[in-house]
């Protein structure tokens, strides 16, 4: 195989973005690929929700055996996830009687985690243009927060940028439009640096071939040297996941399985496609998922 | 990548307007024409004098296969694939689902009836397990067995020659061997070390078939995972390597969630993204629904018909659901491509003759449509249009206020 080129169209690094110890992106080689004396190694996050309430799946409540956030929170630091997200699950109805005890909760619990953050929003536009600054202005260290969006980036970015965090950017699975976001929130103060993109996406069955396809779309446009698509992508597949019948239900026949087992399936089988297609991150709900990607992803070092 | 015709034409003399422009000796009225079956390969390049060398060199390379189609079956075909992304085009044949069976295990009858037994369906579409990876002594009875059940077999006495290697240069070196043996039917065995190690390898062998058409490696690959993965690790693996590169991938053991899960992935990654998943466009019943019960409306995408037919199966009472025929768009990009009018839904409404079949007179449109409102109202007079939910899952409780 010597006289033959089976180097593929890698021109250009993904842009590095630091958060404490952690390398995100930075590499000019595909997923689990050793190219051009580099190599990819996907990073996985665990991700809690800050009100333990009836929204969340029973199925996980159980693996996790948790009444609160802060156990959860105790437990995600010891089951080898590169990053912890929390998730502030806030609605309109409650999110100004709530605020003081986040910012409570980021000074005493959060300051505590040694483990890179992700602070994330409740995707809810009314409540993230008033959570998404109180969680930028009191984070207890530098943090990845999430997400702006078309309608919030304005408002969002300069508040993140200021504190020195990690922004997520989420467009609506389109290529040009991650690209857009990119250019106009670089436009209102963050670094190129300082920048995940999310591309959003549906879970497994849910449609996850369309996120998929753009993932490995903006890695082409990265390794041609796009610089404004060369930032890393993570991707929230856990949640994703959870949205699925087949993750929450054990209604199903006996033909498609065990409903445990196929729950965790669930969201590793999305996760690990969305890997495959180059996201730097995956962000995961359940912990078994964290344990069964981690050993056989980095199996080549044991 | 195969050249075009026009590619083609560029160097015959009639792109040139040079000396036997159009001389007919290839048996084609004009070059151009003779450029179009030389694309379609339904001309010999041969019976043109003026062709450059040039263009016979690349048009040899252009013609040799990337990747081998291998029949497992009568009806089982796995290879075949042309692009390194599946956004490039499609993928051309689903990853082979095979399970590993020892042909001396004492439960040999039983695991294989349990698994000829399985099957789902998702999306319009029904799952079995594909074939079989049979060891052991007793392959000829089991062989059998398992045809009989219409399975494919692969095996060591399968037709088709199985090289197994843990590289790529070990699997080039065999196969180079094989072909000069005159074998034409090859199966490339990866030798599963770790799940790093096999997408470097099987990304590499891809890359020298579909981008170089290195004839040794373009053929169908096939991994087998060892048996002391467990079954989440399993499917971690697994998934990765249906969306990097393996034809072929051989389960230890046959469980219902993993293959449901992989078969799910699968359908995902092989779907055509140029040709979205549609659904039969007519009116759907939920619950054996009375004359009452109230009526939804959206489009024949599959992805949405699904999300909102989950919801309307899990209700306490009937409903009906009337589907478009939209090209398989979303609502939004069937309403703005001109596949959701007025005028489309009136007329399937009135083909469907729901007005004769029930009493109810409201149809509850998709929230995204709310715009839509009033030139609904007035293209269909007889029915009250109301404006649903924008998300699937907030009609069972829209309907139960309603």
């Amino acid at each position: 195989m010597k006289n033959i080129d089976l180097s593929f169209g890698i021109k250009e690094k993904i842009r590095e973005v630091k958060l404490e110890n952690l390398s995100i992106g930075g590499n000019s080689a595909r997923s689990f690929m050793k190219e051009n004396n580099n190599s990819a190694k996907p990073l996985l996050a665990i991700e809690i929700p800050y009100i333990l309430d009836n929204t969340y799946p029973e199925i996980l409540k159980k693996e996790w055996g948790c009444d609160s956030c802060e156990q959860m929170l105790e437990k995600a630091q010891n089951i080898g996830a590169d990053i912890i997200s929390i998730k502030f699950n806030l609605s309109e109805d409650n999110v100004d009687d709530k605020l003081e005890g986040v910012k409570e909760f980021l000074k005493t619990v959060l300051s505590k985690v040694k483990t890179p953050l992700i602070l994330r929003g409740a995707n809810n536009d009314p409540v993230d243009f008033k959570l998404l600054p109180l969680l930028a202005e009191n984070a207890p260290k530098q943090c990845i927060i999430s997400f702006a969006q078309e309608t919030t980036y304005e408002q969002i970015v300069p508040v993140v940028a200021k504190h020195g965090h990690i922004i997520v950017l989420r467009s609506p699975i389109d290529i040009n439009l991650a690209k857009e976001l990119n250019i106009l929130s670089i436009d209102k103060g963050i670094e190129p640096e300082k920048i995940l993109i999310d591309p959003d996406m549906g879970g497994l069955g849910y449609g996850l071939d369309y996120g998929y396809s753009i993932i490995e779309k903006v890695k082409q446009a990265a390794f041609d040297g796009d610089t404004m698509l060369n930032m890393p992508v993570i991707a929230f597949i856990g949640e994703e996941s959870y949205r699925a019948k087949e993750a929450k239900s054990d209604t199903f026949s006996s033909q498609w399985g065990d409903y445990e087992k196929r729950a965790a399936m669930w969201e590793i089988a999305g996760a690990s496609a969305m890997v495959s297609a180059g996201a730097d991150v995956v962000v995961l709900w359940n912990p078994k998922s964290i344990k069964a990607m981690k050993s056989v992803f980095e199996s080549e070092v044991k | 990548m195969n050249l075009t015709g026009m590619q083609i034409f560029k160097y015959l003399p009639g792109a040139k307007k040079a000396e036997g422009t159009n001389c007919k000796k290839c048996g084609c009225p004009t070059c151009m024409a003779y450029a179009l079956k030389l694309a379609k390969k339904q001309a010999d390049i041969e019976k043109c004098p003026h062709i450059p060398a040039e263009l016979k060199e690349k048009f040899a390379e252009s013609s040799k296969v990337q990747q081998h189609e291998i029949k497992l079956s009568q009806t089982l075909i796995t290879g075949g694939e042309n692009v390194m992304y599946r956004h490039d085009k499609t993928f051309v044949h689903p990853t082979v689902a095979a399970i590993e069976l020892d042909s001396d295990d004492k439960d040999f009858d039983k695991k294989l009836d349990k698994i000829a037994a399985y099957e789902i369906e998702r999306i319009g579409e029904k799952f079995k397990i594909d074939a079989i990876y049979l060891t052991g002594q007793n392959i000829e009875t089991a062989t059998k067995k398992i045809e009989a059940k219409n399975i494919a077999v692969i095996s060591q006495n399968s037709p088709f020659k199985i090289i197994k290697g843990s590289d790529i240069n070990e699997l080039e070196t065999l196969s180079k061997e094989a072909i000069f043996l005159g074998e034409k039917d090859i199966i490339l065995e990866y030798d599963f070390k770790n799940l790093p190690k096999a997408v470097e390898q099987l990304t590499l062998i891809r890359r020298a078939a579909i981008l170089r058409r290195h004839e040794p490696l373009t053929y169908p690959v096939m991994v087998r995972f060892p048996k002391d993965l467990d079954s989440l690790e399993i499917v971690a693996a697994a998934s990765v390597l249906i969306c990097r590169y393996a034809n072929i991938i051989v389960l230890p053991e046959f469980d219902e969630a993993t293959v449901s899960t992989l078969f799910t992935l699968r359908q995902n990654i092989y779907t055509n993204p140029q040709k979205p998943l549609q659904v039969e466009a007519k009116v759907y019943e939920f619950n054996e629904p009375d004359k009452n019960a109230p009526i939804l409306l959206t489009t024949n995408f599959a992805l949405t018909y699904f999300a909102v037919a989950g919801e309307l199966e899990a209700l306490p009472f009937g409903s009906y659901l009337v589907v478009t025929p939209s090209d398989g768009m979303s609502v939004l990009t069937a309403w703005s491509a001109d596949k959701f009018t007025a005028e489309l839904v009136a007329r399937s409404v009135k083909n469907y003759g729901l007005l004769e079949k029930v009493n109810t007179r409201k149809i509850i449109i998709p929230g995204l449509l709310a715009h839509m409102q009033e030139e609904l109202q007035e293209a269909m007079p007889e029915w009250q249009i109301v404006t649903g939910t924008i998300e699937a899952c907030q009609i069972p409780e829209f309907l139960k206020q309603s």
